[in-house]
């Protein structure tokens, strides 16, 4: 049914998003206790990491439309206190509540809705590239997992020519690693990615959080900004 | 009897064997090379001291020149105590010496085994906080594992917590130069993961054990695919259970040379292939047999092998003009970095030459 309220849509919060966002500390929480099952040591900041890891990836499945810039910031900003709630939150796991640093938390905050800033900004230019906001979800799912494995695909290729280029590019792809410099956690030496890519063994290393987180939002901008300049109708593509 | 083989041990290492042979103009040979090899680092040194800007390679490049024939200590100049101020102007509040979150304990490792080298008791305090920093890093009941678990007793990179046995046993060598109490638990800890990397399963009571007594880069787990064993694990292995205080007559030991003895080979870190951690595998080989202390080695099929010889004739083989060395079959796990294997080349050479 079409929306017939857009100027009240835009102004205010829909119901089922304030619903999803009171979800996403739990969701988040339960999500991240599961990748944490795992590592029955694992420290403060890994703890914290998979909370975010998790809020991330539930936030963008939960996302409704957010053509407009509003929604989408209000989004990113729920997604953040709810990153916070989960990794500060006993909630209704049965799981210690974590005791990382207070800071860390806050930079994680900010790199998880950077992180889906730039994720949400993608599907609305691809929405309005294709038409078919459905299409254009499940192509930024496709694409979070991508990116999320670049250093597994790349790996082999940094390895080969010995690039800490590309290895540093690997790691500058992969929304994960944004996480782990927010978390000062060095993510191609755990377990799974250093089974899985031969990164772990090459000269690298993390962009400084500062300069990443900044890179993320200028990219996220430019993205949302796009969907204005095509509004014109140049641009579309049908899936 | 550990109390008593601890510092006898590390004694052996610091100081060299007794009987050590090797071919005389062979050994004039490699002094020369590790002349050339210490030219060359003094030539890319960094203003600072440092080298590639890292504490690690800093700090092996400082072992390299302390503990070559050379003999040379503080008084030589700004090229020893330069590094030593880099060094000692990366100690972090939680003990730890590193420039980066990354790769904490190795970091931490190799600086204090080098700043133990210089044998100025100055540097006792920071060495002890990095000690602490160091056991504080063993994987053990206060991170949640139980002694069943296959990571217990394990140290990792440092900024994570999985555990390996290349960490492990350079911090085991650190912990051991700088003369951590050989009663402290950390070494029966330690022992529980050194032998869940082994193969041999009458030690080793992971599932994956096989039985040829080398050793793979951690419970279940080699880079080279499953988990059979490799050179470079293998001689850390020996290494980490002669560190850890385990005779040189326990059965776990023996099969660890039993492996070596059966894969004796220069010319590639056996069981992994393209040659990857070539220059890692000629060091811990290196160590491990100087710390074995035996001057031959009789291979599986009978042939006696003088591993000093072998070792100097494969080194000074690969070394370049300016004299350094560097991998030229795979840059994985650093080894395109000169700096770094040169120093790893140097070290290993200053053991054969003693």
């Amino acid at each position: 049914m079409p929306d017939t309220r857009p100027a009240l849509a835009a102004r205010s919060i829909p119901r089922p998003a304030l619903l999803c966002w009171a979800a996403l500390p739990v969701l988040g929480r339960v999500a991240g206790d599961a990748m944490l099952s795992g590592a029955p040591g694992a420290s403060p900041a890994t703890q914290q990491f998979a909370y975010a890891a998790a809020v991330t990836v539930c936030a963008l499945l939960l996302a409704g439309p957010t053509e407009r810039l509003s929604g989408a910031a209000q989004w990113c900003a729920g997604a953040a206190l709810a990153g916070l709630l989960a990794m500060f939150s006993p909630l209704a796991v049965p799981a210690p509540v974590p005791t990382g640093s207070p800071a860390t938390a806050l930079k994680l905050a900010l790199a998880l809705a950077l992180v889906l800033a730039l994720l949400l900004a993608a599907r609305a230019l691809l929405t309005r590239l294709t038409g078919d906001a459905r299409a254009a979800h499940y192509l930024v799912v496709l694409l979070l997992a991508v990116t999320v494995a670049a250093p597994v695909w790349l790996g082999p290729l940094a390895a080969t020519t010995d690039s800490t280029a590309l290895a540093n590019a690997a790691l500058l792809l992969s929304p994960p690693s944004l996480l782990a410099s927010a978390a000062g956690l060095d993510l191609m030496r755990q377990a799974w990615f250093y089974e899985h890519t031969p990164l772990g063994g090459l000269r690298y290393a993390y962009p400084p959080f500062a300069l990443a987180a900044l890179g993320y939002l200028a990219l996220a901008t430019l993205l949302a900004l796009l969907p204005r300049a095509t509004a014109r109708g140049a641009l579309r593509f049908n899936l | 009897m550990r109390r008593l083989l601890f510092p006898v041990l590390w004694l052996a290492l610091s100081t060299g064997t007794a009987g050590a042979t090797m071919d005389p103009e062979l050994r004039s040979k490699a002094r020369r090379a590790t002349d050339y090899g210490l030219h060359y680092l003094r030539q890319h040194q960094a203003e600072d001291g440092s080298w590639s800007n890292s504490v690690g390679i800093t700090a092996l490049a400082l072992r390299a020149f302390l503990e070559s024939h050379r003999g040379y200590n503080e008084s030589d100049g700004a090229f020893i105590t330069r590094p030593i101020e880099f060094l000692l102007g990366h100690v972090n509040p939680d003990g730890s010496i590193s420039e980066t979150n990354q790769n904490r304990n190795y970091n931490t490792a190799v600086a204090i085994t080098a700043l133990q080298a210089t044998g100025n008791e100055a540097y006792r305090p920071v060495i002890e906080n990095a000690q602490a920093f160091l056991k504080g890093l063993q994987i053990d009941a206060g991170e949640g594992y139980d002694p069943e678990h296959r990571y217990y007793g394990g140290i990792g990179y440092g900024g994570d917590e999985r555990p390996d046995l290349s960490n492990q046993y350079l911090a085991l060598e650190a912990l051991a130069a700088t003369a951590l109490d050989p009663a402290d638990p950390l070494w029966a800890r330690a022992l529980a993961f050194v032998s869940r990397s082994q193969n041999r399963s009458e030690s080793n009571d992971q599932p994956w054990a096989g039985n040829d007594g080398g050793f793979t880069y951690m419970p279940g787990y080699s880079p080279h695919g499953g988990t059979g064993s490799y050179g470079g694990m293998t001689h850390a292995g020996m290494l980490s259970l002669l560190f850890a205080g385990v005779d040189k007559s326990d059965p776990r030991v023996q099969a660890a040379y039993g492996w070596i003895r059966a894969n004796y080979t220069l010319d590639e870190n056996p069981g992994a292939p393209g040659r990857q951690g070539l220059f890692y595998y000629y060091n811990a080989f290196a160590k491990s047999l100087y710390a074995f202390g035996e001057p031959t080695l009789v291979d599986s099929a009978g042939v006696a092998h003088n591993w000093r010889d072998d070792l100097a004739r494969k080194l000074l083989s690969l070394q370049a003009e300016d004299g350094s060395w560097v991998n030229p079959y795979s840059q994985r796990w650093w080894e395109g970095v000169k700096d770094l294997v040169t120093a790893w080349s140097v070290i290993a050479l200053n053991l054969a030459v003693r």
